[in-house]
């Protein structure tokens, strides 16, 4: 499991410390509607039909015991005793408060978890096989270089407004069980004639904003 | 007749404008305005500070019609996957 740098863990306090001066103007209608949606949405929170949705990255489907613990209890405390697990290896607690997602965030954070790129235009938390790190056919594990692209992409400045989402997923295995081919850009771990990693790059597909001829 | 809808910012609920101004979260006790009535209503109530996605729901009695009768029926029940949740789980007589 990838651990969290002090780097990584002061970005994401820093991170919740934004986003409850973000709410807090808000409410206090500092900041119109039109203002906050592309911010809240940046830190995963969404409005739907009957409520407000937190979505909550899962980096490669991997939970330690103490994340899905703390999962649970914010499921308990602050949502309806639930949440719904995505195919892009995140989680949806579908009835949270507006007032209540900084403290969320932040119970988040003190297990090295977050809501960043889990939503908006931006490049969406990178995905990769459930079996990452365990695969018996994986050329190597695939969630290193997940994590280069995600360190890179995380609040890019050049990529976070994009016109439309932007999706990548990494696969290190011939079997395709991280959805390669349906996403913006998909990226295959191969093995090269000369015994070198290689990558197999694929891109502009159906999870994108339009789909297009593959190239 | 139409109702004026919108969630609540603070929570994201379903509310409607209500008989004394108000705001009220089953749709069986909003008040009805004729159309013209309703748009000074909508554009007055998108002006508040404490709601969101302000908008009018066309009525027949307490049932949504038009063509956004699906979608303001379910937003005034809740989830059609969890009858368990929402205002159907709270208010009985809300007709689905």
């Amino acid at each position: 499991m990838y651990r969290y740098d002090e780097f990584d863990a002061a970005l994401v306090r820093e991170r919740v410390a934004e986003f409850r001066g973000q709410v807090a103007r808000r409410l206090s209608g500092d900041l119109t509607e039109e203002q906050f949606k592309p911010l809240r949405l940046m830190n995963g929170l969404y409005l739907q039909l009957h409520a407000y949705m937190l979505r909550v990255a899962i980096p490669y489907g991997v939970l330690s015991s103490r994340q899905l613990r703390t999962l649970a209890r914010i499921a308990r405390d602050y949502d309806k005793g639930y949440g719904h697990f995505t195919t892009r290896q995140n989680i949806q607690f579908h009835w949270p408060a507006l007032v209540d997602t900084p403290d969320i965030l932040a119970e988040l954070a003190d297990v090295d978890m977050h809501a960043i790129q889990t939503s908006g235009n931006c490049i969406r938390n990178t995905t990769s096989d459930q079996y990452a790190g365990a695969a018996a056919d994986e050329i190597e594990d695939p969630r290193v270089w997940c994590e280069v692209i995600r360190q890179w992409s995380t609040l890019h400045p050049e990529f976070s407004f994009l016109p439309r989402k932007f999706k990548i997923a990494v696969s290190a295995s011939a079997k395709d069980r991280a959805a390669i081919r349906v996403h913006d850009i998909g990226l295959q771990l191969v093995r090269r004639d000369d015994g070198r990693t290689g990558l197999r790059f694929m891109s502009a597909a159906a999870l994108g904003a339009r789909r297009m001829s593959p190239c | 007749m139409k109702l004026v809808s919108a969630n609540r910012l603070s929570d994201g609920a379903v509310i409607y404008l209500g008989r004394d101004g108000g705001y009220v979260e089953r749709l069986c006790d909003a008040a009805r305005f004729d159309t013209a009535a309703a748009e000074d209503e909508i554009r007055r109530l998108s002006a508040a500070i404490d709601v969101v996605e302000v908008c009018g729901v066309e009525v027949d009695g307490d049932a949504p019609v038009g063509r956004a009768a699906l979608r303001e029926t379910i937003r005034s029940a809740g989830p059609t996957t969890r009858r368990d949740l929402g205002k159907q789980a709270e208010v009985r007589n809300v007709s689905l």
